[in-house]
């Protein structure tokens, strides 16, 4: 008979099968959260959990689906785009958890977390800054006397230009033009090392202490300042109060 | 869904089309039931129906694998915060996910019901699985709702909430989506344009279903258990 038809007589229910897994599947999800509460598990929680959900969803597609006793088409169709997003999703984790990862963690997630408590209202105002080495005066005949800007152009290159834009004009969202006279932090070359060091808390500006050394700070702040007055082509707006030279 | 199920009606005489290639098969002359093209297909010998479905079902498994790679690619590289450990709420997914594990075990009992032509069961199980799919977008609103408003967690936060409330609202369409399939496939029922024979609709249906709530297995262990496993 056409196999779309369904043979009601010669049915049997699978009732107590379905409600088996059921339960299994209630247990499975039970264990897998309580899990959470014995630390010393914790370094084999992620492939114990891993196996666990696997386990899941082979009994949901094996008995629910019936995929294991029904036609093998149905089994290429979608087991292989199946193993296909899994392997795509364990390539795109690898890449990125930190034990393997060149960027997980880190300053990154840092940064998130001081930027949301500080929107949240969960730091005390006066957070330890860092302090420039010099006075305001020091680095101000530092950059008089300054002929050449190439290592902080070379960090500017490394670390600043994803958002400030290669030739400092800035970026919509993000990093503000560096080669007008505007500045939202204030233009004097102290000014823009503090900036550098502490990151501005809630803004995608992020603390370079300790990323960079602090002679690479201060050889890339000279080099910000010294972008000041070039107004490259399409740069962003001004933002923030002009300053006189 | 209504049109296969209506090709019952249309197609219960047109049977001259169905003699070629496989009399083979038709040992017990149920010929009363001809579907003719509509419902077979006769290379492969299966519903036409189900490969669709399996076929959809198979795009889908990349659909949402892409999403959940992106979300981890991006995960930690968030430079806004909060970060997922701080806004998720393990008390209250576990919850939703039971009903959605739940579901599926009502809808496999939909479609043995429908199979064992008990129509009235049928229904009722599809009804009860359209409710827990109610329930699980419900908890889902919550979710948003206190992530967006007390956890100022927007779209355009961060990459966390991009690909966050990309992945699991793509997934909360589809249960939606589902539970109005669900409620409309209880309908034909009712109506008594699906019959126990054509159970394979009934069944197609269920296995969207079944797929739904295996994304959710894999997303609820892999983000959100994860986070507090790490």
């Amino acid at each position: 008979m056409n196999p779309a038809l369904h043979d009601v007589a010669s049915y049997h229910t699978h009732s107590k099968l379905y409600t088996r897994t059921a339960v299994i599947l209630s247990i499975i999800t039970a264990v897998e959260i309580a899990l959470l509460y014995v630390p010393p598990l914790k370094p084999i929680l992620v492939p114990l959990m891993t196996v666990m959900a696997i386990q899941k969803l082979a009994m949901v597609v094996g008995t629910f689906m019936h995929l294991g006793d029904d036609k093998n088409v149905f089994r290429l169709v979608f087991l292989a785009p199946m193993l296909m997003a899994f392997l795509m999703i364990y390539v795109m984790t690898l890449l990125v958890m930190p034990h393997f990862s060149p960027y997980g963690g880190g300053y990154v997630r840092l940064a998130a977390q001081r930027s949301y408590d500080e929107r949240m209202g969960l730091l005390p105002a006066a957070a330890a800054a860092h302090k420039p080495a010099r006075s305001v005066e020091e680095y101000e005949k530092l950059f008089a006397d300054a002929k050449d800007h190439g290592a902080g152009e070379k960090v500017w290159g490394e670390r600043c230009a994803a958002c400030h834009r290669a030739d400092g004009g800035g970026m919509a969202g993000l990093g503000p033009n560096m080669t007008d006279d505007c500045y939202l932090h204030g233009g004097k070359v102290h000014n823009i090392v503090s900036t550098v060091l502490n990151g501005i808390p809630g803004k995608a500006m992020v603390s370079f202490k300790g990323q960079i050394t602090d002679e690479q700070i201060e050889q890339v702040s000279l080099y910000v300042r010294s972008l000041r007055g070039k107004n490259v082509a399409d740069g962003k707006a001004c933002e923030g109060e002009k300053v006189g030279n | 869904m209504s049109a296969i199920a209506h090709a019952d009606d249309g197609h219960g005489h047109g049977h001259d089309d169905h003699g070629h290639g496989h009399d083979g098969h038709d040992g017990h002359g149920h010929d009363d039931h001809g579907h003719g093209d509509l419902v077979e297909n006769n290379y492969m010998k299966v519903p036409n129906i189900k490969l669709a479905m399996w076929t959809f079902l198979g795009s889908e498994c990349m659909f949402f694998g892409s999403l959940i790679a992106t979300y981890f690619f991006y995960l930690d590289k968030s430079i806004s915060g909060p970060l997922p450990a701080e806004v998720f709420s393990i008390e209250i997914t576990s919850i939703s996910t039971f009903v959605l594990l739940m579901s599926s075990y009502t809808m496999a009992l939909a479609v043995d019901a429908m199979k064992s032509a008990k129509l009235g069961k049928a229904k009722l199980m599809l009804v009860l699985t359209a409710i827990c799919g109610t329930i699980f977008v419900s908890f889902q609103v919550y979710e948003f709702w206190h992530f967006f408003v007390e956890k100022k967690l927007a779209l355009q936060t961060s990459l966390f909430g991009s690909t966050f409330y990309t992945m699991t609202g793509f997934h909360g369409a589809h249960v939606t989506v589902g539970v109005i399939w669900l409620l409309m496939v209880a309908g034909l029922i009712h109506k008594g344009n699906i019959k126990p024979q054509r159970a394979v609709v009934v069944e197609s249906a269920g296995l969207y279903w079944h797929f739904v709530d295996i994304v959710w297995i894999i997303i609820f262990t892999f983000v959100y258990l994860f986070e507090f496993a790490k």
